[in-house]
């Protein structure tokens, strides 16, 4: 390697890790007066708190699990359609459309919520789950359709072509060939759509009305409250939470993908 | 063995006309090539034939029967890509096989008729290998296999040799040609290398601008082109004399040669450069002025005063660089075209 591919290296590597080694060390922190670099001592404090609490943060976090899990699920079975459309066709109005699918990430979250808010309220769907699912799902599309497409740019549909004129049927074609090929961009995408429905607080606030309770929910007062280090070891949980969900997936796309054992002859 | 009949099939893409009412046959076990300059439609054709593209007027038939609504999947006529396409996560044998699969027959019927396709490809016992393993001309020939293995009505080629260096181009050739005949199999091949449609070809039609300008078997089309189109897909330093045709003789600064039954009027003559014969001649009024060694046939740019020419002599001649020679144009009326008129593009 290069001396500056090495250098860039180190560099993205340190971005990565040192807040999250300042995570870690706010977590055990005691006392940490101004100038010094490390803690003067260790406290276990925000550890204990937490183990505390628990109970009630691990019902969050299975709930939160739970739901963005299949919030992902249905993100992606809505995306794969539009972006194979938007990456293999050619029709009129179709830069409007990506235009569309792009605009929750430009409107304020705020303002969509709060219009859709008085609509869920009159269709029964505030204050539960598949309201929450629903209005997550609307916040997740566009990342989902947006790294869908450029898989399927990068992949390329002449491998369905190839499967079709071999006997393949549209369905056959997209088990066999097309989604193996995909599977980079699906866990891609869903890692993407599930830490932004893992992360989101205001939309599950004002929409599920305090009754969904997440686990972004459950730990924004202490974020807020300014109490160092059960924030860091909640944030430290967080982390977890999404690295275990990308393991799993990376797990999930080999088993589907890896060498001989999807296809047997 | 199935005939193709293509007819008056048409296709525009964003209005542009790109197949305009072609009418071709294939005869059951024949092997055409299709032969164009590029952009002229000859993939989006063999895209219509397999089915992934529809035609917006026309029809298909094999061996009589319409198969323009048949979906790929059912019409059996496979494709086979410039770039091979072998699916990179399967190995060999699982590419071999996915027709077989598709049509779900037994793992027992698979694995024979897998192997059966690699002895036939000169590939026996690759079955476990992944195609990043291959080298061009084995994946050519696993592509080839699969395609076979679906005991195809209709194998479509699309600059299968493209991608190959000129050694491994010319093995290949032998070899998938020589299954195609073997196998009897009706064939389409599209190709930009005129030499090999010239060769293995049972009969060749040339496509330009979206209409068959001729088609034939290969000697034919070489030595009578229907155009001049048809005439220049044929090898390079070519030269073109402006002429006109007077009383069945054309006339032109080389002088004048028996024009055959031609009628009166500006002509363009394409003078192929094994038709100039050079002769060593102190007192020759042309001299050479570039020479080009090509192994074969040697090719020299022959000039006298502002004309020039281009001429190819067999590799027992030779001439130096300011040589003084003198020529013999043996020039044929087959290969006599009407000129363009002003406004019309050539």
């Amino acid at each position: 390697m290069k001396f500056w591919s090495k250098a860039f290296l180190v560099l993205a590597l340190a971005l990565l890790a040192l807040p999250f080694a300042g995570l870690l060390l706010w977590s055990l922190a005691g006392e940490w007066p101004w100038p010094q670099l490390v803690p003067a001592t260790v406290s276990f404090r925000g550890w204990t708190a937490f183990a505390a609490m628990a109970e009630k943060f691990l019902e969050a976090i299975v709930t939160s699990g739970l739901l963005s899990s299949a919030v992902t699920l249905l993100c992606l079975l809505v995306s794969l359609p539009a972006a194979r459309a938007l990456a293999y066709y050619q029709f009129a109005g179709k830069r409007l459309i990506e235009i569309f699918f792009i605009s929750p990430l430009l409107a304020p979250v705020m303002s969509i919520a709060m219009g859709v808010h008085m609509q869920f309220i009159r269709l029964g769907l505030a204050d539960t789950l598949p309201g929450v699912m629903l209005i997550h799902l609307f916040s997740c599309l566009p990342y989902g359709i947006l790294i869908l497409r450029d898989a399927l740019l990068a992949v390329g549909s002449q491998w369905e072509d190839q499967a079709k004129v071999l006997g393949a049927s549209r369905w056959q074609a997209a088990r066999y060939i097309v989604l193996p090929l995909l599977a980079p961009g699906l866990v891609a995408a869903s890692v993407m759509v599930f830490i932004v429905s893992f992360s989101e607080y205001i939309l599950t606030f004002i929409i599920g009305g305090g009754k969904i309770v997440t686990f972004s929910l459950l730990i924004f007062p202490y974020l807020q409250g300014g109490d160092r280090n059960i924030s860091s070891v909640l944030s430290i949980i967080f982390l977890l939470v999404i690295l275990l969900w990308i393991l799993v997936l990376e797990l999930l796309a080999r088993r589907y993908t890896g060498q001989g054992r999807f296809f047997h002859l | 063995m199935i005939k193709i009949a293509l007819d008056r099939i048409s296709k525009q893409y964003d209005r542009k006309t790109v197949l305009s009412r072609i009418s071709l046959t294939v005869e059951a076990g024949e092997l055409l090539s299709l032969l164009g300059p590029s952009g002229t439609g000859k993939t989006t054709l063999l895209k219509i034939l397999a089915g992934l593209e529809d035609a917006d007027a026309g029809d298909i038939l094999f061996d009589g029967q319409s198969v323009r609504r048949l979906p790929p999947e059912k019409r059996k006529a496979v494709l086979v890509f410039q770039d091979y396409l072998l699916f990179p996560h399967l190995t060999v044998g699982e590419n071999v096989g996915f027709g077989l699969k598709m049509a779900k027959q037994s793992a027992s019927a698979v694995r024979t008729r897998v192997s059966e396709m690699l002895q036939l490809v000169q590939l026996s016992g690759s079955e476990n290998k992944y195609p990043r393993e291959l080298s061009g001309g084995q994946k050519q020939r696993v592509a080839l296999a699969r395609a076979l293995a679906i005991e195809p009505r209709v194998l479509l080629l699309d600059e299968p040799f493209s991608n190959l260096d000129v050694l491994l181009r010319h093995s290949m050739q032998e070899l998938v040609f020589a299954i195609q005949r073997k196998l009897k199999i009706t064939t389409i091949l599209v190709t930009h290398d005129w030499a090999e449609a010239l060769m293995f070809s049972d009969r060749m039609a040339v496509l330009d601008n979206g209409v068959v300008q001729q088609v034939d078997i290969p000697e034919r089309v070489y030595r009578n082109p229907a155009s001049l189109k048809v005439a220049q897909l044929f090898g390079t330093s070519v030269n073109y004399i402006d002429g006109a045709v007077r009383n069945q003789t054309f006339l032109s600064w080389m002088g004048e040669y028996r024009a055959g039954d031609r009628a009166d009027g500006p002509y363009q003559a394409v003078v192929r450069p094994e038709q100039v014969e050079l002769r060593a001649d102190a007192a020759g009024e042309w001299r050479v002025q570039k020479k080009i060694f090509a192994g074969q046939t040697t090719y020299y740019h022959i000039g006298k005063e502002e004309r020039q020419l281009w001429a190819a002599s067999p590799p027992n001649t030779r001439h130096e660089l300011a040589d003084q020679v003198s020529i013999t144009v043996n020039l044929r009326p087959e290969l006599l075209f009407p000129k363009a008129t002003a406004g019309e593009d050539q």
